[in-house]
């Protein structure tokens, strides 16, 4: 029995100002005990399919299978089962962490020994001393782990999140990434999240389903996914007016492509022998000045683009 | 639909008071300033008029009756509209319980709010106004259908709100006002006019005020209110399961926030 099974889901919105096929046809399947993740930039459909898992929205057509438990028809048996963390979620504002948490303690069926047990464990693990404080009063990291901790509380057999290290700090996020390991080797919790940051799904998850405008392109393990791309290079350049530079690079022996982020020039090419010479010579004379120079394999990114043609986004090249 | 779980219901209950708990002042105006504020106002307003002890306990314990309906109706609507302000509605929706569940454990507000309002008014109304309604259990019995019917008009509210979205939150501050308008609480129904008494013959409160004006019991009408109510909870909560399956359909539950 697999954690979840989904077959043929799509979702059709009807909006006033059109209809939107927000998932096109999904169909994948999430192994018990493994981190999963969704890979899409921003609009692909990923919030849209994990909440369709937790059963918020009900599909257009096609099931998912939580367990064996079907969401459309046995909604609280999945509901019993998964915990769900949302980025950006947000608590009773006049009620501390702790009576927040009392009440969800209670929705699954916790007693009040349990749930004290619980949060001052999880409060622990995650460095969240001001639990008995009022939640309107935290900044957005520490509702971000008062987040974590409401999906951890009754020890799911699944954990749902969606893009919970949006805003968190550098140290922040790789805690909550930790805390995820930590579930999956000592629980043996599965774990489906939704990313648009390509280091954290390559970094954490054991497979990933790359999904882009509401249809999945590629489910494999990081490592196999970056071999799809590995017939080309990649040279990364960081520079002023990197805008300017990008005409220059794409007419040098061997470009595929180009790709211009802030400062940062990313150029595919065929074969970094044949091509670094002729793109930093063009550069040179025309005045460029680079700070760095990285010539390496294509990674999740690249994989992304060649298959569905699409970036991931404003934050691709920021690892 | 299974059984119903304590745990559940004590989950909203919870909630809902200790929110509230928190706003000392939201109590204080609730539970005591309005509810006693509207008691003295209609008192001294009636004694002016009438030197009618019958006519005077009627207005009283109308009075009475209909802030009690109105605590439970709100308490009923405060569960979803403390979602809707906090931006939580996807958080509490993702976790598990049933629709009645969901009910009762935020109607627990308005039980623990409208005993204490209750209680504070019969001794404020003897004090200020030597209030003794004849037969008391007639008048308690009044109130515990009316806050029934309260949570009723709460359901409804609730299931309007779910399938229309955010603007009808409004609803749940003017629908209990316009059913005392219908009911013919402060006045006999034939003062309305035609048409409008007739929606005033598809509501409880109708026959339970008629009973309550001439201070006797009429087991037919009296039980045909109760049967009324418990048919408007049975068409109520089958409105809120469909408006809950349309809300998820559109995606308003995750919209809501
Ligand atoms: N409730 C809704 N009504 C209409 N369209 C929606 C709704 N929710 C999402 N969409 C649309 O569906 C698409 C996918 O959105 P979403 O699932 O939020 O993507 P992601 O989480 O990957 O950024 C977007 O085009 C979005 O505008
Ligand atoms: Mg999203």
């Amino acid at each position: 029995m697999h954690a979840i099974k989904a077959r043929n889901v799509v979702k059709v919105y009807d909006d006033p100002s059109g209809r939107v096929k927000a998932l096109d046809g999904v169909s994948f399947e999430v192994d018990k005990g493994e981190i999963f993740g969704l890979l899409g930039p921003n609009g692909a459909g990923k919030s849209t399919l994990i909440n369709m898992i937790t059963g918020l929205i009900s599909s257009t057509s096609g099931n998912i299978k939580i367990f064996g438990k079907d969401v459309a028809t046995d909604w609280y048996s999945v509901k019993e089962m998964t915990g769900t963390c949302f980025g950006f979620a947000r608590f009773i504002y006049f009620m501390t962490g702790r009576e927040n948490l009392r009440f969800f303690g209670y929705l699954y069926d916790m007693s009040d020994h349990e749930i004290d047990k619980r949060i001052d464990e999880l409060a622990q693990t995650l460095r969240l001393s001001e639990i008995d404080s009022r939640a309107g009063t935290y900044s957005s990291g520490m509702t971000q782990k008062l987040s974590l901790m409401k999906g951890l509380l009754h020890n799911p057999k699944l954990l749902l999140v969606d893009e919970l290290t949006v805003g968190l700090d550098v140290d922040a996020a790789m805690n909550v990434r930790n805390v995820f390991r930590q579930v999956q080797r000592d629980e043996g919790t599965t774990v489906l999240l939704t990313t648009h940051y390509m280091q954290e799904a390559n970094d954490l998850c054991n497979r990933i389903a790359l999904i882009s405008k509401g249809k999945l392109y590629a489910l494999d393990t990081p490592k196999k996914l970056k071999r799809l791309a590995r017939d080309y290079d990649v040279i990364e350049i960081t520079l002023k007016q990197a805008k300017k530079a990008e005409a220059i690079v794409r007419r040098q022996k061997g470009v595929l492509d180009v790709f211009v982020g802030k400062d940062r020039l990313v150029a595919k090419v065929s074969s970094s022998e044949k091509s670094l010479q002729p793109v930093i010579g063009g550069l040179l004379k025309k005045g460029f000045m680079f700070t760095n120079l990285k010539v390496r394999k294509p990674m999740l990114e690249e994989v992304f683009l060649s298959l569905t043609g699409q970036s991931l986004g404003g934050e691709w090249h920021e690892f | 639909m299974s059984g119903t779980n304590f745990n559940t219901v004590k989950a909203f209950a919870y909630r809902l008071i200790a929110n509230f708990w928190k706003q000392k002042m939201y109590i204080f105006a609730e539970v005591l300033f309005w509810p006693l504020m509207f008691l003295v106002a209609f008192g001294l307003l009636i004694k002016t008029f009438s030197a009618d002890p019958t006519v005077i306990n009627y207005i009283l314990a109308a009075s009475i009756t209909w802030r009690i309906t109105t605590v439970f109706q709100q308490s009923v609507n405060m569960g979803f509209l403390l979602d809707y302000w906090n931006e939580t509605m996807r958080q509490t929706w993702v976790a598990p319980f049933h629709l009645k569940e969901y009910v009762i454990g935020n109607s627990m507000l308005g039980l623990l709010s409208g005993s204490v309002t209750f209680l504070v008014s019969l001794v404020v109304a003897w004090l200020a106004f030597g209030f003794s309604y004849q037969p008391l259990w007639l008048f308690v019995l009044t109130i515990v259908i009316m806050a029934v019917w309260g949570c009723v008009i709460g359901v409804l509210i609730l299931a309007t709100t779910v399938r229309v979205g955010e603007g009808a939150t409004r609803l749940a501050w003017v629908i209990t006002d316009i059913i005392v308008l219908l009911s013919g609480v402060f006045y006999p129904i034939t003062m309305l006019p035609v048409p409008i008494q007739f929606v005033s013959h598809f509501l409880p409160s109708t026959f339970l005020f008629q009973m309550l004006r001439v201070h006797s019991f009429s087991p037919v009408l009296m039980a045909g209110s109760a049967v009324m109510v418990v048919a408007y909870l049975v068409l109520g909560m089958a409105l809120l399961r469909y408006s809950v399956n349309h809300a998820k359909k559109v995606g308003r539950l995750v919209r809501f926030y």
